[in-house]
């Protein structure tokens, strides 16, 4: 949802993986620190949105490709985080520091009795159901506030919109921040709700993934966030297969390559629908 | 926000409101260069409030440039603009449209994936905490398009509204934002005639209402079918301004195009032989996806050169492309001395005889950071002497390079000088020496005077005339009437996207062609 307001407003984020790594690290440490896993959320969030306010700075005032800055954000925090563990916590691979919390899992009543759902909807942490909540928001956001809707005509046509009178600079910046607290929210969901630890390579891509999910859906939330659920069922569908005898290298590719082929069925549907238009003007 | 808070800015305009009150816009002795050439020199203007006010003249003439300095989009040298008698600095859009001024651009600035409500109060959108009032909105989108007798589906998209319906939008918008001052540059050029009538009644209304419509166009059918005055520009002065009762396009077309000395007939010399270029039918969709060019149909013989005459941007680039193989045609056919051609790419074109001089010299025509060796080996790279397996003779290619620079004359830098250390004109003649030297079968000459002095131009003259004497076929497209009935066999003319004239080089005159190009006859 963050990359998908990002993109709304102009920005095409890459650097979504490494905000969040970077909202993963600070919510273990902080977490570990305060033995409060909240504080550790919410230095998380504000540690990807501050990432992305440097981020966006980089782009719309200095003027850098929003392409060559991901790049770099990502081989950055992989590389400091490939530095920081070695030293200062005299570790190589997995950050458990004690007194570490995760965040509790919350059981909604009467849903969890629901057999076969109750499952899937209850006793998660209260990161995944805010996740669930953000859909929602976003859409309001972009579709019925004012700001919403100047940040989508920031992203659809900057020039038109500055002739309008709208701050485009300033409405991109927020739309890079929104997203820096996005991913740091789900990088602290990854280390201290699905599991409670931190390793630098726990993203596994996830931030990429979610990049494609915007592209499947068109910067549409609803539609977005089924994308991210089809690759999470073939992420799913990943781990069940893998304990029953099908190689785990090609059992791994199947959600990268679910993305690498929904986005090209997007991609020939447009074309299609440009052809098309430019026959029917002719006709 | 109101009438009454601008007609307080303006104090003199309510003081005065007698039978001499100020006109709602003076401009006094506006003039505005661009490097060495003068856009607007020393331009007087009065436009009275209330009514419809034309302004036109040919390409270049300086009119676009004069309404955006009004419109705050470009600085002026020096020279006055007032308001209601008040004189005024306009910086910028936003001080224009604090001041009422707004302007409809030949491109609008709409947002395509935003609603035609969101577009409208886009930049001053009424909120209701923090929501958008959706509501308000409305009701004041409705208040519009009443005043203007129109209606819009406010709900649509912008990227699913028609052409007609996005510009109603935006002549919405600077009503929305309070404008007084309309400013329409070419409005007309993307309407369908339908579309166009329906805004002559919308404009016929705003008039009414006492708001003041300026109205930049070539077409004088439009100047009298709806504009009470008309200013006519010529290179970056005003020639004339008056009423368009008592006036007629002849005479309109005599100003636009100036006094031109009367050519002598060309006797031509050679009976045309064989058609080498074949179009039928052929339309042609420009980036956007719109028709630019519609059903053309003709031919052009060897030694036969046929001129196409036509306001800019009536289709002449997109026909070109397509002659050339840069851009598919939507449909129709192009044949090349009998065989069919439309799916053939540039080089197989160029291998067949297809020579090419682009009228955007810089992009097109040259390579600027290559060397002038490198720009003319560009298109001889299948010439065995200069290539031979995968390897250049370097020796050879700037042998080849020299004598084509002394043939055609060429100053300013030797084969291994970058293309960009030639001025324009020399630029150009390594062009037309580089595309002549391999005697084409078909020439295809966008512009090719434009920007060049008058000793390069007599001899590119001169050039094409002995191209076409050695039997080439050529398609000449000039903005200059003159050259083009001095140099050309035959006469087409394009308006709108549509070839409406086919004259024989007798018959062509700079009045009748003025009167063609702009749909007046």
């Amino acid at each position: 949802m963050g990359g998908l307001v990002n993109r709304q407003g102009g920005i095409v984020n890459i650097g979504l993986e490494p905000m969040m790594l970077v909202g993963a690290f600070t919510a273990v440490v902080v977490s570990a620190q305060s033995g409060n896993p909240f504080l550790g959320v919410l230095a998380a969030t504000v540690a990807g949105a501050l990432l992305g306010l440097l981020f966006s700075w980089s782009i719309t005032r200095l003027g850098a490709n929003e392409i060559v800055a991901g790049l770099g954000l990502n081989l950055l925090v992989l590389g400091f985080f490939g530095y920081l563990l070695p030293t200062a916590f005299k570790i190589e691979g997995t950050l458990l520091p004690a007194g570490l919390v995760g965040l509790p899992k919350v059981e909604i009543p009467l849903v969890n009795q629901i057999p076969g759902l109750g499952p899937i909807l209850s006793g998660h942490d209260i990161l995944t159901y805010l996740s669930w909540l953000s859909v929602p928001l976003v859409s309001v956001f972009l579709y019925r506030t004012p700001l919403g809707i100047e940040l989508r005509a920031t992203g659809a046509n900057e020039e038109a919109a500055r002739a309008a009178g709208v701050p485009t600079l300033r409405l991109r910046d927020f739309s890079t921040v929104v997203a820096g607290a996005f991913s740091g929210l789900a990088g602290a969901q990854l280390s201290l709700g699905v599991v409670t630890l931190f390793n630098k390579q726990m993203t596994g891509g996830r931030g990429f993934i979610a990049l494609a999910a915007f592209y499947f859906g068109d910067a549409r939330p609803a539609l977005t966030a089924l994308g991210a659920v089809i690759f999470g069922v073939f992420e799913a569908a990943g781990f069940r297969l893998g304990s029953s005898g099908v190689p785990s290298q090609l059992v791994q590719m199947l959600p990268y390559l679910v993305v690498v082929i929904s986005l090209t069925l997007v991609a020939v549907r447009r074309e299609l629908r440009v052809r098309e238009r430019a026959r029917a003007a002719a006709a | 926000m109101t009438e009454d808070s601008r007609a307080a800015g303006a104090p003199n305009s309510g003081a005065s409101a007698s039978i001499l009150a100020p006109p709602r816009v003076r401009i006094r002795g506006l003039t505005k260069r661009y490097g060495g050439i003068l856009a607007n020199d020393g331009v007087d203007l009065e436009i009275p409030r209330g009514g419809i006010h034309a302004i036109v003249g040919e390409n270049g003439a300086g009119k676009t440039t004069l309404m955006r300095a009004l419109y705050g989009l470009v600085e002026p040298d020096s020279g006055v603009i007032e308001l209601d008698g008040v004189p005024v600095r306009i910086a910028t859009p936003a001080q224009a449209i604090a001041r009422g001024i707004g302007m409809v651009h030949q491109r609008f600035e709409l947002v395509e994936q935003l609603s035609a409500l969101e577009n409208l109060a886009l930049g001053d959108l009424p909120h209701r905490g923090l929501m958008f009032d959706r509501n308000a909105a409305v009701v004041r989108a409705r208040e519009i398009a009443a005043q203007l007798g129109t209606t819009m589906d406010w709900d649509r998209l912008v990227a699913h509204l028609t052409v007609g319906a996005r510009q109603r939008l935006e002549i919405m918008r600077l009503l929305y934002r309070d404008a007084d001052i309309l400013i329409f540059d070419e409005p007309t050029s993307v309407l369908t005639p339908q579309e166009a009538d329906d805004l002559f009644g919308v404009l016929r209304r705003m008039a009414g209402q006492g708001k003041t419509i300026i109205f930049i166009t070539h077409k004088l059918r439009e100047v009298f079918a709806i504009a009470e005055q008309v200013t006519v520009m010529r290179r970056g002065r005003v020639v004339a301004s008056l009423p368009t009762k008592g006036s007629d396009p002849q005479r309109l077309a005599t100003l636009i195009v100036g006094e031109q000395f009367a050519s002598p007939v060309r006797a031509t010399t050679i009976p045309p032989g064989k058609p080498v270029l074949e179009v039928d039918r052929l339309s042609i969709c420009d980036d956007l996806g719109n028709l630019t060019l519609r059903q053309a149909s003709f031919s052009i013989h060897a030694g036969e050169i046929v001129g196409l005459a036509g306001i800019e941007g009536s289709g002449q680039r997109e026909l070109v492309e397509a002659l050339v193989g840069l851009r598919r045609p939507v449909t129709g056919t192009i044949n090349l001395r009998g065989r069919p051609v439309v799916t053939a790419s540039v080089w197989e074109r160029r291998k067949r005889g297809v020579a090419y001089i682009s009228e955007d010299r810089d992009a097109e025509g040259a390579c600027l950071p290559a060397s002038l060796a490198e720009n003319i080996f560009s298109i001889e790279r299948d010439n065995p002497t200069l290539a031979r397996g995968g390897r250049l003779n370097l020796a050879a290619i700037a042998r080849f390079a020299r004598s084509i620079l002394s043939r055609f004359d060429v100053r300013g830098g030797g084969p291994q000088s970058p293309a960009r250390a030639l001025s324009g004109g020399n630029l150009q003649r390594l062009v037309l020496g580089r595309e002549m030297q391999r005697t084409p079968t078909l020439l295809i000459a966008a512009h090719p005077t434009r920007g060049v002095d008058v000793r390069g131009i007599t001899f590119i003259h001169q050039q094409l005339a002995e191209s076409r004497a050695g039997g080439a076929a050529m398609l000449l497209i000039s903005e200059e009437l003159g050259e083009l009935i001095e140099l050309s066999d035959r006469l087409l003319v394009i308006f709108e996207g549509r070839i409406t004239a086919n004259l024989a080089a007798g018959e062509a005159t700079p009045e009748r062609l003025g009167l063609l190009m702009t749909g007046a006859a």
